[in-house]
């Protein structure tokens, strides 16, 4: 009879409702760490999935080239992940002719850059400082982008001095939601705003500014703005076959080895490995804010070992009937390692299910949308299973080895 | 034929010094289907010997052949299922547990056997009936009185139909109706077959039992027969006493029907260490100078 009973189970579901508060209490250190781990495993999910619709929205035949050298010998290591974020800076060591030398690369259909341009935007609000990008005229197809109001600006106009702004700038900058025909003044010049952006997801394309934030006009006219010294933030080329995305990405590469002698001081991604890079980057994060939370759960696990102690010790006359009425030593210690592997499995339980909570609240509240998934929940159950068997067994080992005369005549 | 067999049995707690003998080479036969009734003072070594013949303890030195196997040096899981399935225990403080209902305590023992639900729920409902506390069964042990309550423990003593019923003074804590009740239940379930050892401290109760048994600091000092129906003839002295009640009789209790047993038999052979041997000699010596 060393197989826990159905009995010891009913038995267990019972002595946690006998003691709800304490049970509760007891419980608290498990709910808090499997919430935690939960809820920061389903919000990484989520920006992954994020960052995958999007990659899959704007083409996979799409390369990148951005200024700067991806460290990459670091990749497994944790803190490595982090590295790569900060090596992508926006001190730029792209110039006009790389920008000409992708487009003219073999394989590449079509290509625009980005340049940025810093100075203060005036209104009729006011003055802001707003990052102004120059975006060439071919972006918005490039990278599948919606206009949410008006148009952008057509490559065929003679108005040089146009704008699309980024959905969050309008209200601030013109108080009003949809400002088109509004004017605003930079570098001396006065801009006409001609269309606003849908929202512009974040990855892959700016990985340090959100370009909701910014405003953007034509490449051209942000070129004549600074004499020509408008750093490019990056380059985007399209390929013109999925299946030669390699290849022109090797293309690419060599032709700006060639422009800068040699020197790798520039990146060239594809899709694939953008994503690669942003869920390296969340995967540390996710790393190590799972061994906080795994931290709370050990924290967890020994209030239960501790209130699972107590428990024994009060119920030490209940042991010694048990024990003069047939049970034996194994089937005491089934009946508190049950009980408090129930006890954290519950703990477990409540945790998931607050997890649902704050991953809803997280979605109304916040930009985020958490994802929970079935290993994830499979995980949590088990952790928290494994914790009770874990740290229930100590004291199921104590209660077993009671002896029934001393434990009969406890009071 | 005899179902206990115990020989020179001694248990002795502590060590050094600090030494105390609880059980002092007690031997022992009881037959089947007997009745025993022990008496004695408190800290005679009935609980002790209650405890080790229902295999709850291990005795220090000594042989017990139980149900004619050999039972004083087994591992606990036997010990365990021994007990559960040779042995049923009735408490004085009753001992149920008080999460359960009275159905559930009743059918625990089955529980520990391995019996499914709905078998040890049917068998422990009919032990219920027996005892007369069918209608009672969902009740929780702090909603019965306290005879009920005994009942209630009796029928869970008897749930796994154990050939020997250990009852340490079953009626400690019970009225006279109730104990009357209760008493007539160990009789019913006595002539059923069923050997009972009772420990009590009540004379009345010896009227139950068929052998009596005096205890004192660890032996046996008297053994006798006693016809069912009647008081035992010892303890009928002190019955005999204690009519003429005064309140220092009361304070007394037990300890004036151990006055009237002859004086414990010292021929019998002592364990006890040489050294501590002396000093009880010595001990008794100046008990007996003092007397004189």
């Amino acid at each position: 009879m060393t197989i826990p009973h159905r009995d010891d189970i009913s038995l267990a579901l019972r002595s946690i409702r006998y003691s709800k508060t304490r049970s509760l209490l007891t419980v608290l250190g498990i709910v808090i760490g499997i919430v935690s781990v939960v809820t920061i495993v389903s919000i990484a999910k989520g920006i992954e999935s994020q960052v995958t619709g999007q990659i899959n929205a704007s083409g996979k035949d799409i390369i990148l080239v951005k200024p700067g050298q991806v460290n990459k010998t670091s990749s497994k290591d944790i803190l490595g992940g982090l590295n790569q974020l900060s090596s992508l800076s926006s001190i730029s060591n792209l110039t006009q002719n790389d920008v000409n030398s992708v487009a003219s690369s073999k394989g590449v259909v079509s290509s625009a850059a980005l340049n940025i341009v810093s100075g203060q935007v005036k209104s009729d609000n006011g003055k802001f400082s707003s990052v102004v990008v120059g975006a060439g005229n071919n972006f918005l197809s490039l990278v599948n982008q919606k206009i949410a109001y008006g148009e952008y600006f057509s490559p065929t106009s003679s108005d040089v001095y146009q704008a699309v702004i980024g959905a969050n700038l309008a209200y601030p900058i013109f108080g009003e939601k949809i400002p088109l025909g509004h004017s605003f003044i930079f570098h001396g010049k006065t801009f006409i705003v001609r269309g606003v952006f849908s929202n512009i997801q974040s990855a892959p394309f700016s990985v340090n500014t959100n370009f909701n934030n910014d405003i953007f006009i034509p490449y051209a006219t942000a070129e004549d703005l600074t004499n020509n010294t408008a750093p490019i933030y990056e380059i985007i080329a399209k390929s013109n076959d999925q299946a030669l995305v390699d290849q022109v990405q090797k293309n690419i590469n060599q032709n700006l080895l060639q422009l800068h002698g040699g020197l790798q001081d520039f990146t060239v991604l594809k899709q694939s490995q953008s994503l690669a890079l942003t869920t390296q980057v969340l995967n540390s994060i996710t790393y190590l804010i799972s061994i906080v939370a795994a931290i709370s759960l050990l924290v967890g696990g020994v209030g239960i070992m501790n209130i699972t102690l107590v428990s024994i010790t009060e119920r030490t006359k209940e042991i010694g009937i048990r024990k003069a009425i047939g049970a034996t030593n194994t089937q005491i210690l089934i009946q508190f390692l049950v009980e408090s592997s129930v006890l954290s499995l519950f703990g477990g339980i409540v945790g998931v299910i607050l997890s649902f909570i704050v991953d809803y609240i997280l979605i109304l509240t916040t930009t985020l949308s958490p994802k929970i998934d079935l290993p994830v929940l499979a995980i949590a159950f088990g952790v928290s299973f494994g914790i009770g068997i874990v740290f229930g067994s100590l004291p199921a080992f104590k209660a077993a080895r009671k002896d029934p005369i001393l434990a009969l005549r406890y009071e | 034929m005899s179902i206990i067999e115990l020989k020179d049995l001694s248990k002795i707690y502590g060590f050094g010094d600090a030494t105390t003998v609880a059980l002092e080479e007690v031997s022992l036969s009881i037959q089947e289907n007997e009745f025993v009734a022990f008496m004695g003072p408190s800290a005679s070594g009935k609980s002790t010997l209650m405890n080790i013949i229902g295999l709850l303890d291990r005795p220090t030195y000594g042989n017990y052949v139980l149900n004619k196997r050999i039972v004083d040096r087994i591992r606990s899981t036997r010990r365990a299922k021994i007990r559960r399935d040779t042995i049923g225990f009735v408490f004085q403080s009753f001992n149920l547990l008080p999460r359960l209902t009275v159905l559930e305590n009743v059918a625990l023992p089955l529980a520990y056997k391995g019996v499914s639900l709905k078998r040890r729920n049917k068998i422990a409902e009919n032990m219920l009936e027996r005892v007369g506390m069918a209608d009672k069964k969902y009740f929780y042990s702090n909603q019965l009185s306290s005879g009920q309550t005994q009942c209630v423990s009796i029928a869970r003593a008897l749930v796994n139909s154990p050939k020997i019923i250990i009852a340490d003074e079953p009626t400690g804590n019970l009225d006279s109706v109730s104990s009357r009740l209760v008493m007539e239940l160990f009789t019913e379930i006595n002539r059923t077959g069923s050997t009972i050892l009772l420990v009590t401290h009540n004379p009345e109760i010896t009227k139950y039992a068929s052998r009596v048994i005096y205890m004192h600091d660890g032996s046996i000092v008297l053994d006798e027969e006693s016809k069912v129906g009647e008081v035992s003839t010892h303890a009928k002295k002190m019955v005999r006493k204690s009519t003429k009640k005064t309140f220092e009789d009361d304070l007394k209790g037990v300890s004036t029907l151990m006055d009237a047993i002859p004086q414990k038999n010292n021929n019998t052979k002592k364990y006890s260490p040489k050294k501590k041997s002396k000093k009880t000699t010595r001990k008794k010596k100046n008990y007996v100078k003092r007397k004189k």
